[in-house]
């Protein structure tokens, strides 16, 4: 018998069960098990409740402004981590000085709003590949999707 | 004769740059008739109902080429291909593209798995054997689903 929390495929055998793509005798095997079995019921409802969350859309920009978000944050970081190095090594006097004029540039930094396009400019690899890769999905779903021809 | 070496000098280094500017402009000129031509092109066609894949199209031909140039050279050139595919449909294939397409992107993900499964397995049979499948499997699908599925194979109920 096919239990699915002792079966290594057993995640992709209920996710197969929830699509209904299994054939009709592993289907009503499986059926007959979760009927039995207390710890498949509770992985099959939890799957199923899972199936019934619905997805929100991603707006189209959403990819270009998260990885714009990344890049700020990774620019904060690295800021923060050169100013370390270099506090050891400036001169005492200067010190005061370039702290001020770090902070300013790092206000100005972060006061500039975050547009889609300023994104793109932050890290223009990893939206376009993220976008790309969105095209190709949706170009695979119309080819799919294209009416057969008789 | 210092005056006339001057004149054949400078007529000598104007005489190709001049050659070299009309170059680039009819480059130009060429570049932007492409333009039109590919933008024609797409106002006559029935526009595909993925914003994503809308987008791209509309992209320069230089963006196009940065952007596809992300993808592996065989991801690559099935998209190029699926593209090229899309852009010959007839109005009438992209119109019913243009209703089940939306119909399709609306479903839960694991049953757009589903869908998409079955369409797969039905685009390998024959006209006939279509017929009897889609009608045997029809009880696995929901009425929105089995629309999807008759409106891509043309089998009505």
């Amino acid at each position: 018998m096919i239990c699915l929390s002792k079966n290594e495929q057993g995640a992709e055998l209920l996710a197969n069960y929830l699509a209904k793509t299994l054939d009709a005798p592993r289907t009503a095997e499986l059926a007959r098990h979760i009927q039995e079995c207390s710890d498949c019921r509770g992985l099959a409802s939890v799957w199923e409740r899972l199936d019934e969350f619905a997805v929100p859309e991603v707006s189209p920009g959403f990819d270009a402004r998260l990885y714009a978000r990344i890049a700020r944050e990774e620019a904060r970081l690295s800021l923060r981590t050169t100013w370390k190095s270099w506090r050891r090594w400036l001169w005492p006097p200067v010190a005061p000085l370039a702290a001020a004029a770090a902070v300013a540039a790092l206000v100005l930094f972060l006061q500039v709003p975050g547009t889609p396009d300023a994104a793109k400019q932050a890290n223009p690899t990893q939206s376009s590949k993220a976008e790309i890769e969105q095209v190709a999905q949706a170009v695979d779903d119309l080819d799919l999707l294209t009416p057969i021809d008789k | 004769m210092r005056f006339l070496l001057t004149i054949v000098a400078v007529t000598a280094l104007a005489i190709p740059l001049a050659a070299q500017n009309n170059n680039i402009l009819r480059q130009k000129e060429l570049r932007q008739q492409k333009l039109k031509q590919q933008k024609a092109q797409q106002q006559k066609m029935v526009p595909l109902p993925a914003p994503a894949v809308e987008r791209f199209l509309q992209m320069s031909p230089e963006d196009r080429e940065r952007a596809l140039s992300q993808l592996t050279p065989e991801r690559r050139q099935q998209v190029e291909e699926r593209l090229r595919r899309l852009q010959q449909l007839s109005p009438e294939q992209a119109q019913r593209l243009q209703d089940v397409y939306p119909a399709f992107e609306s479903l839960r993900p694991a049953r757009r798995l589903a869908v998409r499964a079955e369409i797969q397995a039905l685009r390998q049979l024959r006209p006939i054997e279509r017929k009897d499948r889609l009608n045997s499997d029809a009880g696995n699908f929901s009425p929105e689903e089995l629309s999807i599925l008759r409106q891509v194979t043309g089998i009505p109920e």
